[in-house]
């Protein structure tokens, strides 16, 4: 019979955010260089998981909790929720049609024809000599010779 | 009903930037490791958002600015790239669509030229030695932010028209058949003498290496003047930072990211020298800018690394942007 080792992996879980997990520190070190970034982690309890499939995880949880702070936890909460949507496929409201479409070889021709044009036109328009619009009245021009 | 009433206007269902599906997918995974790597707080959040991308852009924006501070002179820019082209082109052949690695550097927006050849002397006339010290902690703080100073103006003489050698002597042997031609040719160029007649020696060594001075914190002590010492605060506690040498690109071609131009006078040949550089380094392929480092993105850890590695760099620019605004604002006479 051998015996194997192996590696536990850390997670660090706050607000509903894996925190990565920074080799060779005590979770409580980890805390206090995140700290820096989340100054509440300074007071955050550290609460550990037991080790499932070589996981463990710790959870910072907020010491004090104010009303505010919860409002905010659930806009990242949506924001997070937000971002992993769109990175399995799930497009915001209203554009997954206008999205699909734009990938479209029909709609990448006519998007190029219309760049191609509208580049050529800012060309043309720059290269013309632009002509004054107002002229100057009588009184201040030079006397003809 | 008034004629602008009467317009037509678009619902505001319409989204303002429609973007193809790999590409919100690819965006989406680079927010998430944004998120991951804990680049966003609470309060980067706002109430909505129209693109993912735009809400951690703002956030590394803050952060940034939060962490410098208000800054006088210098206006950094940091740049997160993917190559776009690239892994969304491998995506289309059947892979997942995203983004595989970012590219990160920072730059200075407008490099400017800065006079702080009055500030330094007024240093170096109420304290000998203290000019020197305070320009050399600059010239050492190019970890955090590469300044072209006087004495890289040297350097860079040398390499640009000098063949290397500390003067235009081999140049012009070199170039000019006879003694008439090498008169015209010298009268022309950069030359040993005009960087001579252009800084002091203790701003710009030649040959010798300078006799060792006197700390900074020694001479600190002598200095009354309250902006002068002011000065010399600043550049002790740039001095102290330790700064380490980990983001240093690695010069595969020439180095553009210059972060400002100190010049000793106005119309001095700093300048000049600068711009021939520039010149030449755009002629090449490639350019090296500060920072330059690969983040693979299924690894948020060293994103996280970076911005703690930041923080010395962020506090040096700042005290490097104090520098030098009270060196070059201001009647030194």
């Amino acid at each position: 019979m051998s015996i194997q080792v192996k590696p536990i992996h850390r997670r660090f879980l706050y607000n509903g955010i894996t925190l990565p997990d920074v080799p060779g520190l005590e979770p409580k070190a980890v805390r206090d260089l995140y700290g820096a970034q989340y100054p509440e982690l300074f007071s955050a309890e550290i609460e550990a998981g037991p080790i499932r499939d070589g996981v463990q995880e710790f959870l910072f949880r907020k010491a004090v909790g104010t009303k505010g702070a919860a409002r905010r936890s659930r806009r990242m909460a949506r924001f997070v929720a937000d971002v992993e949507a769109q990175a399995q496929g799930q497009w915001p409201q209203g554009q997954g049609h206008l999205a699909e479409a734009s990938q479209q070889s029909a709609t990448e021709r006519a998007s190029r024809a219309w760049g191609e044009f509208a580049a050529r036109l800012l060309v043309n328009r720059t290269d013309q000599a632009v002509e004054p619009r107002i002229a100057p009245p009588s009184d201040s021009l030079a006397p003809l010779p | 009903m008034s004629a602008i009433g009467a317009l037509p206007r678009l619902s505001a269902g319409v989204p303002k930037v429609v973007l193809p599906t790999d590409r919100i997918r690819a965006d989406a995974g680079l927010a998430q490791y944004l998120v991951q790597a804990g680049a966003l707080t609470d309060a980067d959040i706002p109430e909505t958002w129209n693109g993912v991308l735009e809400v951690c852009a703002r956030a590394l924006d803050g952060w940034a600015k939060h962490q410098i501070g208000p800054l006088h002179c210098l206006s950094p820019v940091f740049v997160l790239e993917v190559n776009e082209t690239e892994d969304l082109r491998s995506s289309r052949r059947g892979q997942a669509a995203g983004y595989r690695s970012a590219k990160l550097c920072w730059i200075e927006r407008q490099e400017r030229q800065w006079v702080v050849g009055p500030g330094l002397e007024a240093l170096e006339r109420a304290c000998a030695g203290l000019g020197a010290a305070v320009l050399a902690v600059l010239e050492r703080a190019h970890l955090a932010y590469p300044l072209f100073t006087p004495d890289m103006a040297r350097s860079v003489a040398s390499y640009l028209y000098w063949y290397g050698e500390d003067d235009e002597g081999m140049a012009l042997e070199e170039q000019c058949d006879d003694p008439d031609e090498r008169e015209e040719m010298r009268q022309q160029m950069v030359t040993r003498e005009l960087l001579e007649s252009a800084f002091p020696a203790w701003a710009c060594s030649f040959g010798a290496r300078p006799p060792k001075r006197p700390t900074l914190r020694a001479l600190s002590s002598k200095v009354a003047d309250e902006r002068l010492h002011a000065i010399v605060d600043d550049a002790l506690a740039l001095s102290r930072l330790h700064l380490k040498d980990e983001f240093r690109p690695d010069l595969d071609g020439e180095f553009v990211a210059w972060g400002a131009v100190l010049s000793w006078r106005e119309d001095d040949v700093t300048v000049r020298i600068y711009d021939d550089l520039l010149n030449t380094a755009h002629q090449g392929e490639y350019c090296d800018l500060i920072g330059d480092i690969e983040l693979p993105l299924d690894q948020p850890a060293r994103f996280a690394e970076w911005r703690a590695a930041m923080r010395t760099r962020f506090r040096a620019i700042g005290l490097i942007d104090t520098l030098i605004h009270a060196l070059s604002a201001g009647d030194w006479r």
